[in-house]
């Protein structure tokens, strides 16, 4: 198997394997690609992880940039294919499905009860991306509170729409970071 | 969906978010701003149901969201285009950011830092508004809604227990399925 075929292959698996955000498979992903393959070091893989948590949409965009490093612009494009075409087919035939078999009772009735399931995973993931993006100390994690509490607040009160709000509040957290935290230490 | 979304609202929103939106998994809500609130091209109970679905299979749940939606309003070309609105941009950027960028700069550090909470916060409202939908008093008892909010209690302490996610999800699915059975 040549190497663009091997990339492709090894991000089309990952994404079977995923539930709920790159958190669950970066450990697969790293023993596929830093020990099984021997494509990056374990310090490149760790910053490909940082660099995608940089980046806008969606996270798995650390994956053509690991394509990259491995085997360039052919390396790129097939780490891109790789990890979104898995999405298209399961998406395009879960949709088939649903739209063929949707109003059959007991379809409708498993979609009722995966609904708390859910809930209750994505409430876990916004509480343990809160804690991973706070500082460690105990004035870092309070700070975040203020912030991410003034973030509801003037979404839901204030009416602020979303994207406008999280820049503001970027800039926010840089200031009062730098101020409390981080004594007045600029650059 | 009475008539077609247009193509361009429909590109526009998702290379919105695929070039302006940071802060992982909490950008989920973008889409339901995006198709529901704003446009009003799904109702909040179709949004809903589809978020879910794609919420419970495997893959990127970002991505998910996108393709089906893009199946659901737009059909197979929708979904396609869809996706490279959203993906290509933070792929691209990847290789600005390795070529030109010193990411260990604190400066830039915190700024996304701030960006990621203040995602937090957006999803958190998000989150509360799906918990919300849980209770609804026209449908069984507040023995079926107590039954519900427990499973999602049980469910997020597992899960922020680091759980194996499959025995969740087992779990989840067959505790759903006996809630639902109640009067």
């Amino acid at each position: 198997m040549n190497l663009e075929w091997q990339i492709f292959w090894v991000f089309f698996k990952i994404n079977l394997l995923s539930f709920g955000g790159v958190f669950g498979v970066l450990p697969e992903l790293e023993r596929t690609i830093v020990v099984e393959h021997q494509w990056l070091t374990h310090e490149r893989f760790i910053q490909s992880y940082v660099v995608s948590q940089f980046l806008p949409g969606p996270n798995m965009a650390m994956c053509p940039l690991i394509g990259y490093w491995v085997h360039g612009w052919p390396g790129w494009v097939a780490g891109f294919l790789g990890i979104y075409s898995g999405p298209l087919l399961l998406m395009g035939l879960a949709y088939a499905l649903l739209r063929r078999y949707g109003e059959v009772s007991w379809v409708k009735r498993l979609q009722k009860s995966i609904e708390p399931l859910v809930v209750g995973l994505v409430a876990a993931s916004a509480a343990r991306l809160f804690w991973l993006q706070s500082t460690d100390s105990l004035a870092g994690k309070l700070a975040a509170l203020a912030i991410t509490a003034s973030g509801v607040w003037l979404h839901r009160c204030r009416k602020w729409p979303s994207l406008p709000l999280i820049f503001a509040l970027g800039i926010a957290w840089w200031a009062a970071t730098a101020a409390l935290i981080d004594g007045f230490t600029f650059m | 969906m009475s008539k077609p979304v247009p193509w361009r609202q429909w590109l526009w929103l998702n290379l919105k978010i695929g070039a302006l939106s940071f802060g992982s998994s909490a950008r989920l809500f973008l889409y339901e701003e995006g198709v529901v609130i704003e446009r009003a091209w799904l109702g909040e109970e179709d949004f809903r149901r589809i978020f879910l679905m794609t919420q419970v299979l495997p893959g990127p749940n970002l991505v998910n969201l996108c393709v089906y939606l893009g199946f659901a309003l737009r059909g197979a070309g929708g979904a396609l285009a869809g996706l490279i609105a959203l993906a290509l941009p933070g792929a691209l950027l990847a290789l600005l950011l390795v070529f030109f960028v010193n990411l260990n700069q604190p400066v830039i550090a915190r700024l996304f830092e701030g960006f990621s909470l203040a995602s937090v916060a957006l999803f958190s409202v998000f989150v509360w508004r799906m918990a919300r939908g849980l209770a609804r008093p026209q449908e069984g008892s507040r023995l079926k809604t107590v039954a519900r909010g427990l499973i999602v209690l049980g469910v997020a302490l597992a899960s922020l227990a680091a759980l194996p996610l499959l025995g969740i999800l087992a779990v989840g699915v067959v505790a759903g399925l006996v809630a639902e059975s109640l009067p």
